[in-house]
């Protein structure tokens, strides 16, 4: 054996030893939401936590840049060499999801050098095609975690596909997503995580205030929808919006169960968490149609056609909303909200309240790879050491 | 001062339906008025004006078949805080609360049902839950709007659907039949004053609530107003207010609410 071959055999061990011993990383690429919520990053994170309390090591890695500390009146701080004080500008996720997700180890990976090895795993969103293209000579396993269907148009370099960045594997929280990925690059193989709802529907008490919250990834879509609905309905005039953007987590729960009705606007969302956690709260959701359907909101009809699920009141364009509204705020106050709501509401929440489904998923999903990584080197190994006793 | 409160059941809320005056107009929207009050299980009290109108009273009641109790109020006073005020007077004890529904309004039994005694569970600092109503035209074929909704809005009070004192200084207007009472609250502060015109329910709102009793609007249209009928007594009586006189009762209600001891009229005859 060649001593670059006996390095190598010993390199596979020590590799073979730290999956054994549960000491390689997972790492998770994260996008600093600035302590705004984002469901997309919320997913994330609770994969991430559901790996490190069971044994795995993860790390949180994120991009930024650092600037000059200032004091509280705005003055640069200096060093005593005069130099300006630098600082990490990363805000992280503590004030929405909370200290349990932000004590997860995060490292800045422009001020902090990370020595991956080849059997860590690295996550990356789909939104970061800079990084899947920096990180293509890495050892490690790199999968993808797509989300948003038009986020990987919109990130990726014209003429680039994953492929040439060598991903090869995706996570997706819906069967749709992984459709829509396979239709793209037929050569990733996707695995579906299902997202999971903590569930909420046992601590509502109060009786829910004729109020209707907003969710809206675009200010200008609320606009579109509220002002013609006070326009066209002046008897509303009493019905009162209010906007949850960029509430902490436990806030905008909050505010989910206490109004009647949540009116949520994002084509952007292919999983529409939103919505979701508003019906388990208790709200009755007046929702814009997304352009990619989740499989939670459509049902297939003998014929084969979807059909959108009777699970809230939907309408297909904003101009179709203050209607969509006037019609549920009548039906709730005169008590006229078809019970068949009610179920499908249920029954779409419900679907997703098992947390144990989505620890097994994640944490097999993990170990396979794992487990197909040790094979690949086993046989390395193996090939190795059979070459050269056959010399 | 609060007063513990019994826990609401559907038992023990009455409905007293003043009747000043019956003819053919009257008659079928008062028909109406009753069947949607027997649809709500409650213990009817219908307050009639005189003998003469009792007689056309009775021959409904048969025909509806169902057990209303009847007060007549044979004296001169029929104006609609006297009949409410008798009405009240005339509850079975059993009755913990009441609402006025009156002769050609309409309780929604369905909505009322399902709501109010969950509200009232709620909602236990207060004594009086007034419904969100619509308002149809006297003809009942057209939707004018809402009654009541203001404090729905969360800039009106401390809480949604409050009424308390502060908040109305601003806001005159609130119909409070349809509104459950609590009897107990009523016989401490007293009834409708019938001395005030027009505002008669806003000084009992100011009088309550300078007694810490505030009202309480829930999210629900429980009951169906209809604007006075042409030529009804109310319709000629408002068609001769003037905006001087409108000012002066609303300055009479705002000036008398501290004092109570014309609310007790009918308290201090027993």
């Amino acid at each position: 054996m060649t001593d670059k071959e006996q390095k190598i055999v010993e390199n596979i061990d020590k590799e073979i030893e730290r999956i054994d011993n549960s000491q390689s990383n997972v790492y998770f690429f994260v996008l600093d939401t600035k302590g705004v919520p984002d469901g997309s990053v919320e997913y994330i994170y609770k994969l991430a936590k559901i790996l490190s309390d069971n044994g795995k090591n993860v790390t949180m890695l994120y991009q930024e840049n650092l600037i000059d500390k200032k004091d509280d009146k705005g003055v640069i701080v200096k060093d005593e060499n005069g130099n300006n004080l630098k600082e990490d500008p990363f805000v992280g996720v503590e004030k929405w999801l909370g200290k349990e997700y932000s004590e997860l180890p995060h490292v800045n990976t422009i001020s902090t050098n990370i020595n991956v090895k080849s059997s860590d795993i690295l996550f990356i969103p789909e939104l970061f095609a800079s990084v899947m293209k920096e990180t293509r000579k890495f050892p490690c396993e790199r999968i993808v975690i797509a989300q948003n269907y038009n986020f990987i148009a919109e990130s990726m370099p014209l003429g680039d596909q994953w492929g040439d960045y060598g991903i090869i594997k995706a996570i997706v929280p819906t069967q749709t997503n992984a459709d829509l990925i396979k239709d793209l690059f037929p050569y990733v193989s996707t695995t579906v995580i299902d997202p999971y709802l903590d569930d909420l529907s046992s601590k509502t008490e109060e009786l829910p205030e004729c109020l209707v919250n907003v969710v809206s990834k675009n200010e200008e879509d609320m606009h579109r929808v509220i002002k013609p609905f006070y326009w066209k309905y002046p008897m509303f005039k009493w019905i009162t919006f209010r906007e949850l953007r960029n509430l902490p987590q436990n806030e905008f729960i909050d505010s989910l169960k206490k109004a009647a009705f949540t009116l949520w606007i994002d084509d952007d969302d292919n999983f529409a968490l939103t919505p979701l956690q508003a019906m388990n709260a208790g709200a009755i959701v007046i929702g814009k149609v997304p352009d990619i359907l989740p499989e939670w909101l459509v049902e297939k009809k003998e014929n084969g056609s979807l059909n959108v699920k009777k699970c809230g009141y939907w309408f297909s364009n904003l101009k179709e909303a203050p209607i969509a509204l006037a019609n549920v705020i009548k039906d709730w106050i005169t008590d006229n909200i078809p019970s068949e709501i009610g179920k499908a509401q249920y029954d779409a929440w419900n679907s997703y309240n098992d947390k144990g489904r989505t620890t097994k998923e994640i944490y097999d999903y993990v170990n396979k790879i794992f487990d197909d990584h040790k094979k690949t080197l086993l046989e390395i190994k193996n090939q190795i050491v059979n070459k050269n006793e056959n010399k | 001062m609060r007063t513990s409160k019994k826990i609401a059941s559907k038992q023990n809320i009455s409905i007293i339906i003043p009747v000043h005056e019956m003819n053919d107009t009257v008659k079928p929207l008062y028909e109406r008025s009753l069947e949607s009050a027997i649809a709500t299980d409650c213990n009817i009290l219908v307050v009639s004006a005189t003998n003469k109108i009792n007689d056309e009273l009775l021959t409904i009641k048969n025909a509806f078949n169902k057990n209303i109790t009847y007060a007549i109020k044979n004296d001169e006073k029929t104006d609609f805080c006297s009949m409410v005020n008798f009405g009240v007077e005339h509850l079975d004890s059993s009755s913990d609360y009441f609402m006025i529904l009156e002769m050609d309004d309409v309780i929604n039994p369905q909505v009322f049902k399902q709501n109010i005694y969950s509200y009232m569970n709620a909602k236990k600092d207060y004594s009086v839950f007034i419904p969100l109503t619509y308002l149809f035209n006297s003809k009942g074929d057209k939707f004018e709007g809402f009654i009541n909704e203001l404090p729905l809005t969360p800039s009106f009070s401390k809480e949604i659907g409050c009424i308390d004192k502060d908040s109305l200084s601003d806001v005159f207007v609130f119909n409070l039949t349809g509104a459950v009472f609590s009897k107990e609250v009523w016989n401490r502060l007293g009834g409708l004053k019938s001395s005030i015109k027009v505002y008669f329910w806003y000084e009992l709102m100011l009088r309550y609530t300078s007694h810490n009793v505030n009202f309480f609007v829930y999210p629900k249209v429980a009951y169906h107003h209809y604007l006075q009928r042409e030529n009804s007594l109310f319709d000629t009586y408002v068609k001769t207010v003037s905006e001087k006189e409108n000012k002066f009762w609303l300055d009479v209600a705002k000036n008398n609410y501290t004092n109570n001891d014309d609310a007790f009229v009918y308290n201090n005859k027993d």
